[in-house]
């Protein structure tokens, strides 16, 4: 056989096979997904491992001109510290007993898994994360991931042993959620969409909520949390910060920034359900 | 087979590790090493491996980038990577000729620029799907579509010297330096 009909012999299976993936039915599509998903699950592990060792290396080495002004700050710092020690030592005995007592787990409602981050962004127009946690342990697709400093985002994604999740920061991830002034007073009948910007990434979170009335007197500093009301995450959990205000013709868009540090994220809570939903 | 075998690992390591490199901030874009193993086959490799390497491709991508959004409907079809990688293989393969006399510099600057291509088309298709469509791109979207093709030629410069020394070590690979222009 030619080189020629061997090409054209190709070409014409390479779109067959393309089509027959192409048409896949959305079952046959999660399965393959889930399927690669759990075969990268045991490297993305030991990689994380490695990635969370080089890390600590990487922290840990420094040149001698950033030790020295290291050492000055220390020293600035030594001396305050020195001064607060003292103060504090009443405060501090009280807040290790206190941790020890709420540790965030029992203190949320939720009922929690936690995982942490074995996999982070892999290109560059969708923010999400993996989890060493799949549906072996209990989470699912649609469930919410929340650290203590607010929401982080929502499972899209699945295997037995490894999911995704999606970023709040992401375009794809809406959160129906209301607004509250700085001391705390919830503003009623004004439940809206935050979104993540298209251009927005783990580094640079940017999300907005649109479609303000024009009337409402919203200023940096006001809270976002969520309302409960897609169903997808639960209710009052802080989503961020108002940190920018955009007046427009008809309405008020206004920038969000995370309440999380996405960009330092390392692990993460997925809320399962409530506790004691079961029982009831 | 060992050395196809070998690519086809290589292009599952690429992806993992690409969960580790994240994005470059002094470059501006996420550093794609997926595409930098699949057009090395396509520079070295006869046309219907050039096909087999791109369902591996297109499949490994899609089955951690495209995802259902709020409403249910995927952004994109799955398996459309695959057509991206397959089409662009077939140009990086019109150029095996000038691979098979020893000569690539060409085919790492065109791994870059297929590189960006295909983070172009990503930011087109999501553009598209997602709306509005916005003509006026920010300065951010050329850095990142231009930074993750200019991390991808420099890494194909020793990415194809290693790989060539393999398929060269394994006998697939056999330059013909005598071949005319």
């Amino acid at each position: 056989m030619t080189t020629r009909r061997q090409n054209v012999l190709s070409v014409a299976v390479f779109l067959l096979v393309l089509l027959g993936i192409l048409l896949l039915s959305p079952k046959n599509r999660e399965r393959v997904q889930n399927g690669f998903l759990s075969l990268m699950s045991p490297f993305l592990k030991k990689g994380s491992e490695w990635d969370r060792s080089v890390g600590k290396l990487r922290h840990q080495l420094k040149t001698l001109q950033q030790l020295e002004v290291e050492n000055d700050a220390l020293q600035v710092e030594n001396d305050k510290l020195k001064a607060l020690n003292q103060a504090l030592q009443g405060i501090e005995a009280e807040n290790l007993r206190l941790k020890a007592a709420f540790g965030y787990k029992d203190q949320t409602p939720f009922s929690l898994v936690p995982a942490r981050i074995i996999g982070r962004s892999e290109s560059n127009w969708w923010s999400s994360v993996k989890i060493d946690r799949g549906t072996a342990d209990g989470v699912q697709k649609d469930m919410s991931a929340l650290t203590p400093d607010g929401l982080v985002g929502k499972v899209i994604a699945a295997s037995d042993h490894i999911s995704t999740i999606l970023l709040i920061s992401d375009e794809n991830c809406g959160v129906a959620a209301m607004l509250r002034n700085p001391s705390g007073q919830l503003q009623h009948g004004i439940i809206r969409v935050v979104r993540g910007d298209r251009l927005s990434n783990m580094q640079q979170p940017r999300m907005t909520m649109s479609f303000l009335p024009k009337h409402l007197k919203v200023a940096p500093g006001w809270k976002i949390f969520t309302s409960g009301l897609g169903r997808v995450f639960p209710e009052n959990v802080i989503v961020g910060e108002v940190v920018e205000i955009k007046p427009r013709e008809l309405e008020t868009e206004v920038s969000i920034q995370p309440a999380v540090n996405l960009a330092a994220l390392t692990d993460v809570f997925i809320v399962t359900g409530l506790k004691g939903a079961a029982e009831k | 087979m060992i050395y196809y075998l070998s690519l086809a690992v290589a292009m599952f390591l690429a992806v993992i590790t690409q969960h580790f490199t994240g994005q470059v901030p002094w470059l501006g874009g996420h550093v794609y090493l997926l595409p930098v193993v699949f057009f090395f086959a396509a520079a070295a490799l006869p046309l219907p491996s050039v096909f087999v390497f791109a369902v591996l491709a297109g499949l490994m991508w899609d089955s951690i980038t495209v995802h259902a959004d709020e409403s249910g409907k995927f952004e994109a079809a799955f398996g459309w990577s695959i057509a991206l990688y397959g089409a662009l293989g077939a140009v990086m393969n019109g150029l095996r000729a000038q691979y098979l006399r020893g000569r690539w510099e060409l085919h790492c600057l065109l791994t870059g620029l297929l590189t960006a291509t295909i983070v172009l088309i990503e930011f087109l298709v999501i553009t598209f799907r997602r709306e509005p469509f916005a003509f006026d791109w920010p300065h951010d979207v050329w850095q990142r579509i231009g930074g993750s093709g200019l991390a991808a030629a420099l890494i194909a410069i020793p990415a194809f010297s290693v790989f060539t020394w393999l398929g060269r070590r394994l006998g697939v690979i056999k330059f013909d330096t005598m071949r005319p222009d």
